[in-house]
Parts: C-alpha cells; sequence; structure tokens
C-alpha cells in the first residue's frame, strides 16, 4: 500500500469533473428546500371608466421530499365607473350611489355609469404531494374579500402520469363558497330602482365612496362547483399539447347588486324609471381547452383556442398566439395576440320596453354580444446578483367592441351608441427570485 | 435506530441501505444529533429508493422497463444522467451506466465460472451510451438496453446527506455509506477524522498484514474502488468485477482496491473508478489526476 501525488502523461480530469459534479449537487439542491419568489405589479385602466392597481406576491417552496407548498397574495385597488347599466337617452338622469350617501348625474347621450372605489384581498395556498411515483395529489384553498363580497374556496387536483411520463392526466374537483353583501342593501331582482330619477336636475356629482371595512360572510350566498378533466401530452422532444375540459355550477345570488336595467317607453324610447337586473339562480357552463407549444431551435410558439358555452346562452371563442423570440443570455421578446368573442345571454337587453313582462333580464354589457382583441409585447431578461432573478414586463392594449345601434333600439335609443368601444391599457412589471 | 457514542461528544447511528452497512457520525447534544440523523437517512433512503434497480417502482427500473420508446424524466434524474453522460465522455467511453445487462452473465461470487465468449459478444449490440437518445429531460433507449446508476448512487446519496445536514446545523459529521464518506468539516476544536480503511492485503494474508489502513481527513470525502470481494479466478488468472463496456470483459490487470480523496464523495468516487477502469495504467491515471489516492495491486 503507498500514498503517491506525483504526475504523469494523462490529462487531468479533475476541473471538468468538479464542474460536473457542482452543477449535479446545485441541481439537486435548487429544486429542494428553495423558494421560488414571484412578485408583480399590475396596472388596468379603461378609457373613462376602471382604473386597477394590483400588487400580486407568490411564494413556491420545492421540499426534499419532493412537495411542493404553494403560497400567493393579491391586493386589488381598483376605482373608476363601471356601466350600470341603464342605457343611454336623451333626458338628464341621476343616480344615487349605491351606499345612498351621493348623487350623480348623467348628461343626455352619455352612458351612465356607477363611480365606485374598492379594494380587494386575496390570498391562497396549497400543497402538492407525490402519493406514488406517478401519481401526484394537490390540495388547495383560497380566500377573498372586498367590502361587498368575500368568498372561500377549495380544490383537489389529481396528476397521473403514464410511466413513459410523456402522459399527464389531471383531475380536479373546487367548490367556492361566496357571498354578496351590497354598499347599502343587495337589492331584490326586478324591483324598481327608488334612487334614481330621469329629467330632474340634482345636486351635480360626487365620486361615492363605499365602505373599505371589509363585511366578511354576510348577505345573499352563492356557490360554484368546479370538475376539471385534462391531458397533456408530450408529442415529441420538441411539441407539447393540452386539452382539458372543465364543467361549472353556479347557484345562488348570481345578480350583480350594481347592475340596473332601463324601462322604456315601447313608442319613443324615453326613460321611464329602473329596475334592478334579475338573472337566473344557476348557470351550469363548460369549457374546452385546447393548447400547442413548439420548441423550435430556440424560439417557442405557443397556440391556444378554448370554448366556451353555457345555460344562459353565452358561447365564446378564445384564440391566442404568442411567440417567444430568444434574444441571447437568457432574454426574451414576446409578442402576442388574443382574439375574443361572445353571444349575448338569453336575458340580455340593453333596455326593457314597459309592455314587455319579463322574468330574468340583464342589461351588463358583460353579458352582451361581445369581441375583443388584445395585441401585447412581453420583454424579460435575468437580472440580479448570479442571475437567479429573472425581470419581465409586458405591455397590453385591448379594443372591446360591441352592438351600437341594435335592431332592437327603439325611437330616442336609436340616435345613440348603446354600446360605446372599450379600449383597456395593461401594463405587468414582474420579479422573480429564487433563494 | 441504533445508536452508540463512538467517542466522547460523538453519536454514532449505524443503519443499513445500499446492501451496505452504513453509519452517520454526528457531534453535539444527543437529542439534535439523532433528529439531524434521521432526516440525512431518510434522504439516503430515498436515493435508493428511487435509484435501486432491484425494486420494481424505482425511477432505474421504469426506464429500464420503457427501453425502446421515448419518456421524459424528472429534473434530479435528468440532473444524474447528465453527470453519467459527462463521464462517459471525460472517460473516453470507459465509465458507461448501460453495461448492466452484462451483469446476467458475469456473477461475481465463490463458485462462478467464465461466461462463454459469444454470449457476450452478442450482448454488445445492447450496451453503450452512445446508442442511448439523451436530450434533456426526453431519453429513449433502444430495446433491451438498461440503465444502472449503482455506479453513481451511493457518492450521490453521500453528497446529498452532507448537504442536507450542513444546512440543519454546524456540528461536525460523518455519513459513511458502505466505505464510501464524506465529512462536513473538522470535528470540534479542528480535530481530523480518523479513518480506518480496509485492507485487501489482510482478507488474503491474515497473518503478515495489518487489517486496517488508519487515514485522517478534515475536510471532503473518501471513496474506494476495488474487488476485494467480487472477482472470479480461473485458470491462475483474476477476473475483477469492473467491466469494459467495449469488450464486455472484466478490464485487465486493475489494481484489487484504489481509494481517492477528494472534495465530494461523487469526485473521489468517479476518480477511483475510472482509474480502475485504466487497468495497469491505473497509477499513472492517479498521478495525473493530483489528488491523495491508496492504491492496493
Amino acid at each position: 500500500m503507498q500514498l503517491e501525488t506525483t504526475t504523469s502523461h494523462f490529462r487531468s480530469l479533475r476541473e471538468a469533473l468538479t464542474l460536473a459534479t457542482c452543477s449535479l449537487l446545485a441541481s439537486g439542491q435548487s429544486s429542494a428546500n428553495e423558494w421560488q419568489l414571484d412578485s408583480a405589479l399590475l396596472y388596468y385602466s379603461e378609457n373613462d371608466r376602471v382604473s386597477v392597481v394590483e400588487p400580486l406576491l407568490m411564494g413556491r417552496r420545492d421540499l426534499n421530499n419532493g412537495d411542493q407548498l404553494n403560497l400567493s397574495l393579491v391586493v386589488d385597488s381598483m376605482t373608476g365607473a363601471s356601466p350600470n347599466g341603464a342605457t343611454t337617452t336623451n333626458q338628464l338622469q341621476t343616480f344615487t350611489s349605491p351606499s345612498g350617501k351621493s348623487l350623480h348625474q348623467v348628461n343626455p347621450g352619455e352612458l351612465p355609469a356607477n363611480s365606485f372605489r374598492d379594494q380587494s384581498l386575496s390570498v391562497a395556498g396549497g400543497y402538492t404531494h407525490g402519493v406514488a411515483p406517478l401519481l401526484k395529489n394537490s390540495i388547495g384553498g383560497n380566500f377573498s374579500a372586498e367590502s361587498d363580497y368575500s368568498a372561500l374556496g377549495f380544490t383537489d387536483t389529481l396528476l397521473i402520469d403514464l410511466e413513459n411520463r410523456l402522459t399527464t392526466f389531471t383531475l380536479a374537483a373546487g367548490a367556492t363558497f361566496a357571498f354578496v353583501d351590497a354598499a347599502g342593501a343587495t337589492p331584490v331582482p326586478l324591483s324598481r330602482v327608488n334612487s334614481a330619477s330621469v329629467g330632474s336636475a340634482a345636486t351635480p356629482d360626487t365620486v361615492s365612496e363605499e365602505s373599505s371595512t371589509y363585511n366578511l360572510f354576510n348577505g345573499e350566498g352563492k356557490e360554484s362547483f368546479d370538475l376539471l378533466f385534462g391531458i397533456t401530452q408530450v408529442l415529441s422532444p420538441r411539441t407539447l399539447v393540452q386539452l382539458n375540459y372543465s364543467y361549472t355550477r353556479q347557484q345562488g345570488y348570481l345578480n350583480d347588486p350594481y347592475k340596473i336595467i332601463s324601462e322604456i317607453d315601447p313608442k319613443s324610447g324615453d326613460t321611464l324609471g329602473y329596475f334592478y337586473e334579475s338573472r337566473p339562480d344557476n348557470r351550469n357552463s363548460h369549457a374546452l381547452f385546447g393548447q400547442w407549444i413548439h420548441h423550435l431551435q430556440e424560439d417557442v410558439v405557443r397556440l391556444s383556442y378554448r370554448y366556451y358555452r353555457d345555460a344562459w346562452g353565452v358561447n365564446a371563442h378564445t384564440a391566442e398566439i404568442k411567440y417567444r423570440y430568444e434574444l441571447g443570455n437568457d432574454a426574451y421578446l414576446q409578442p402576442q395576440l388574443r382574439l375574443y368573442q361572445q353571444s349575448a345571454a338569453d336575458f340580455y337587453r340593453h333596455s326593457l320596453p314597459s309592455d314587455l313582462s319579463v322574468n330574468e333580464v340583464s342589461a351588463d354589457l358583460r353579458l352582451a354580444k361581445i369581441k375583443s382583441r388584445t395585441i401585447g409585447l412581453k420583454f424579460g431578461m435575468p437580472l440580479g446578483e448570479s442571475l437567479n432573478g429573472k425581470f419581465s414586463v409586458r405591455l397590453e392594449q385591448m379594443l372591446q367592441t360591441g352592438d351600437a345601434s341594435p335592431a332592437s333600439a327603439i325611437g330616442s335609443e336609436r340616435n345613440y351608441n348603446l354600446h360605446p368601444d372599450l379600449e383597456a391599457t395593461i401594463i405587468q412589471f414582474g420579479y422573480s427570485l429564487r433563494y | 435506530m441504533d445508536v452508540t457514542t463512538a467517542t466522547a461528544g460523538l453519536w454514532r447511528f449505524p443503519f443499513n441501505a445500499m446492501a451496505s452497512p452504513c453509519e452517520v457520525l454526528l457531534e453535539g447534544d444527543r437529542t439534535t444529533a439523532a433528529a439531524i440523523a434521521a432526516e440525512a437517512i431518510a434522504e439516503v433512503r430515498r436515493i435508493e429508493e428511487k435509484y435501486s434497480r432491484y425494486r420494481q417502482q424505482s425511477v432505474t427500473s421504469t426506464i429500464n422497463r420503457t427501453a425502446g420508446s421515448p419518456m421524459s424524466v424528472d429534473s434530479e434524474t435528468a440532473a444524474l444522467l447528465d453527470y453519467a453522460a459527462t463521464c462517459y465522455q471525460l472517460s473516453e467511453g470507459k465509465f458507461d451506466i448501460t453495461t448492466g445487462p452484462l451483469r446476467y452473465l458475469w456473477k461475481f461470487t465463490d463458485a462462478a465460472t467464465l461466461p462463454d465468449s459469444a454470449e457476450v459478444t452478442a450482448l454488445l449490440p445492447h450496451i453503450g451510451w452512445q446508442r442511448i437518445r439523451w436530450q434533456n429531460p426526453h431519453l429513449t433507449l433502444q430495446p433491451k438496453m438498461e440503465i444502472d446508476l449503482g455506479g453513481i448512487g451511493k457518492e450521490y446519496a453521500v453528497d446529498r446527506a452532507i448537504a442536507l445536514i450542513k444546512n440543519m446545523t454546524t456540528a461536525a459529521a460523518l455519513v459513511n455509506l458502505g466505505g464510501d464518506l464524506a465529512v462536513t468539516g473538522p470535528r470540534q476544536h479542528g480535530q481530523r477524522w480518523q479513518i480506518a480503511l480496509e485492507n485487501p492485503d489482510h482478507h488474503q494474508n491474515r497473518l503478515t498484514a495489518e487489517a486496517h489502513l488508519n487515514v485522517t481527513i478534515s475536510h471532503g470525502a473518501l471513496a474506494t474502488s476495488g474487488d476485494t470481494y467480487r472477482h472470479i479466478k480461473s485458470h491462475g488468472e483474476r477476473y475483477g468485477h469492473i467491466l469494459n463496456p467495449q469488450t464486455g470483459w472484466p478490464i485487465r490487470n486493475a489494481p484489487r482496491s484504489i481509494t481517492v480523496a477528494a472534495a465530494t464523495a461523487l469526485e473521489a468516487g468517479m476518480l477511483s473508478t475510472m482509474a480502475s477502469l485504466q487497468g495497469a495504467a491505473a497509477k499513472a491515471f492517479l498521478q495525473a489526476q493530483g489528488v491523495p489516492y491508496w492504491l492496493v495491486r
């Protein structure tokens, strides 16, 4: 037995071997006992309407045993005006704010809207556990609160890999229990709105304030139950496809307590008064989502399509394309385009002629026939010491159009744009970090 | 857990894993030491369960069952395959994780005889890392091919256990998996760790040779490659258990035992294995690496 440390003609492999060993041990560590933190600040602004500032914080921790813990926190701060459902008319319209504290006037020819200011908070947590080598179970819970809304949700997801790990099945079920407690009081559907008037002058408008205190688990209840079935299939080392089907059943108080509808004269089209909207007390919906992701030499193309239909008669199609162009050094530029269109709900009407009797009606523009297109550009690059941080910025512009002059418009309504275009700008800054 | 005090202030937690006697040695108070040792042992067992080719549910068994069609692997397995690919290149094809099928012919037990050379030749088309398509995370083995991460798994487990312990405590520790071992650093008061290496000469001749060779280390790892108990003797020639993937036959004139000291168990293990694969040139290879080594012919 001998101890020797001299040299000879063989080439030294130590440096290359040390490098390979470090990379093996580091890769093990990077996936265990480290936090991956994602933070983002989103700014959403509609022309003359709502603006939202939304900071978001998400944390993910991979544990030694392969399990994963997820936590997220989102705070929304919303201000602005949202169309209240009343039709545009040739008269002066006066609305009292939902809390009843202030008055708000809308000039002839303008689309009536409610001013509001609100904040929301939502927290979510999840834990993914490897049950067997090819089976993972993920449980999650979430809670969100606004001044007039609170909700508690639970999900359970099973991820089943086939032995070759090229096919993954996803089975998920979820339930959400929510409470709507509108400022003032939650209105009875189809009851007459007493706090609004047509044709009389009143005190000029002030921005209405909504309560900034959270009112938890009070008011009218609504529940939502979701089921999802999905398949993810690796087609080749460069191509992946994903297909999801989901079913949602909502039941309970599904109205928007701030949405009203104008009662109009069946001949002149002039506004006579207002009713609170009335939606069915349940909604079954089905959605089919398909995605195709293809890696070119360096760049990545993503195509997706979503079909949605529900028992309210809303049929929607969403198509999206994203192209990730690699700039080198882990920086990229990603142009994206999204096209969306939906049909109106069966009970959608821009206004209600006084000679018509209905059980269900809503003038919420979100239930109208809509088309929209969103173009965007995202830029990302590594940032920070040892390049373990990633910075990104995304800029999107959306244009939504509706039926400005529907055939059902009556009398004076024909003079106005009953569905003005909506333009929105979205800017999001993101930063993620591993430590 | 079986625990004994090895010396004052040092706790010893012996266990069996990877078909070898193993131990974790830890300084500090007993309760803390036991909790940390339990975590380290759990990590070793996790790696054993995940990569043992003797377990039906292991990743290795799953990969081997799926030979012939493409599959995709998790990130830890991908890192191990990347490492195996690098070692294949660095050793110019001598270190190869695909020699598994040869084990069906070469049984290194006391009564074993040499296999039929035609049978060995017939297996060669199913051996060779170059026949595998590996593009992280996508892996395709040709039909009848097998991989075996046994050549790196034990050392990987030592290094992972050491990293885990370092994350939990500053107290000094040693992890020993069947002779491949690493320490977190020097013992308290800067003491070095005393390691007794088994001397293969003692196994052969109990009268003349010392049973152990004492080595001391304060940092890093020691790993041994050898065939003290695993060889076939035929017509006066020793056939060691380290196989040449290019011929399907054992490496000729390989030293009986090579122990290497390096920063990590993975490096120490790979350098000792690569040295064995050099056969008669093992010593020259080790000298070129500039690492401390102990070689028995």
